[in-house]
């Protein structure tokens, strides 16, 4: 090999080795929707309601109001109704993020499971065990972000 | 194949290239000791440890290795920075966005993480960066003791020897007496 060849061979490995160098980013690199899963976020379920009867709490909400949908898709089609519960009382959270929080998810339903319009009724089962106060709200979520909670219902399981 | 494995490839073929159209050629006398600090300074360079001993073989091997090592603790000390960077970029963005939830951003090495999962991989970087030195001391230490290794057998067939020899005689003088004498020179 020549010198010459050498010497590209050499300049290309150094091109290829300085080439997968990572630069770092700018502090406003994520400042971006386009850049954050779900972009915009939805809003909640609206007119949350409760009742219970016989450790069984009946929840009745709206979604097709108009003020439930998603901003990015313009429509409520995509979105998925998160269920919280609690024994105590959520108001006296240490943290507003523990309204979100894993340990007080019940589970979902989407938009798509109910057939007719408002309002949509949700039964969860209680234990026979548990008597006390019981604290539920609700949320959307569009696959990538999930929406600031309804506000919070509140009953007693005798 | 990734890209890292192709670059290791590309490093060791042509240091090793490089090293064997030299012409041998060697720093010392053949005749005089090999200085064993002098092995170990110049071994601080790829291979010079080794080109000093003359073993160009061994010269090839540690500068493909020390290069290749050098570029990596390079690669993963930009590699720490840029994921700090993406984990104090993606912290700001989810407190101004949204504190009160975990937001999903895109990670530009494919999917989404949160906050908290990008301070993992922040912290694997991190963990790279020093298994990288780590992996460069390994090779600055097994090129050290090769080149004293080496060194200590060239010094071996070096050492000064001393050829002697003894001579007995023995002569009769002209009473019959017999004396035994002895010569040993050096």
């Amino acid at each position: 090999m020549s010198l010459n060849n050498k010497i590209i061979v050499l300049l290309l490995a150094i091109v290829l080795a300085t080439g997968c160098l990572h630069e770092p980013v700018d502090e406003e690199y994520f400042d971006d929707l386009s850049k954050v899963k779900g972009g915009q976020k939805p809003t909640p379920p609206v007119n949350l309601s409760m009742s219970i009867d016989n450790h069984i709490i009946t929840l009745q909400f709206e979604t097709d109001t108009g003020a439930t949908y998603d901003p990015d898709t313009g429509s409520n089609e995509n979105l998925y109704y998160l269920v919280y519960i609690s024994a105590t009382d959520p108001a006296h959270f240490s943290d507003p993020k523990l309204y979100y929080d894993i340990r007080y998810y019940v589970g979902y339903v989407a938009e798509t499971d109910f057939e007719g319009g408002d309002p949509k009724v949700v039964t969860i089962q209680i234990s026979s065990s548990y008597h006390g106060p019981v604290y539920v709200w609700m949320t959307s979520h569009d696959g990538g972000r999930e929406s600031d909670h309804t506000e919070v219902v509140n009953g007693d399981i005798p | 194949m990734n890209y890292r494995t192709v670059l290791l490839i590309i490093f060791v073929i042509l240091c090793a290239h490089t090293s064997f159209a030299q012409q041998p050629f060697t720093f010392v006398k053949t005749d005089e000791p090999v200085s064993l600090w002098k092995a170990l300074a110049w071994d601080v360079l790829p291979g010079g440890g080794h080109m000093y001993t003359g073993h160009y073989e061994y010269a090839a091997v540690f500068a493909g290795l020390k290069i290749s090592g050098v570029y990596a603790m390079y690669y993963y000390y930009n590699y720490w920075q840029y994921r700090g960077s993406l984990y104090r970029s993606a912290k700001k963005a989810n407190e101004a966005i949204d504190p009160e939830h975990d937001l999903l951003f895109k990670d530009p090495e494919g999917g989404y993480k949160t906050v908290k999962e990008f301070g993992y991989a922040y912290d694997r970087a991190a963990h790279y960066f020093t298994l990288s030195i780590l992996a460069n001391a390994a090779i600055y230490i097994t090129s050290w003791l090769c080149t004293w290794y080496h060194v200590q057998e060239i010094n071996e067939s070096r050492q000064p020897t001393y050829v002697g020899f003894n001579q007995f005689s023995f002569t009769t003088d002209e009473n019959g007496t017999m004396w035994a004498s002895c010569t040993m020179r050096w």
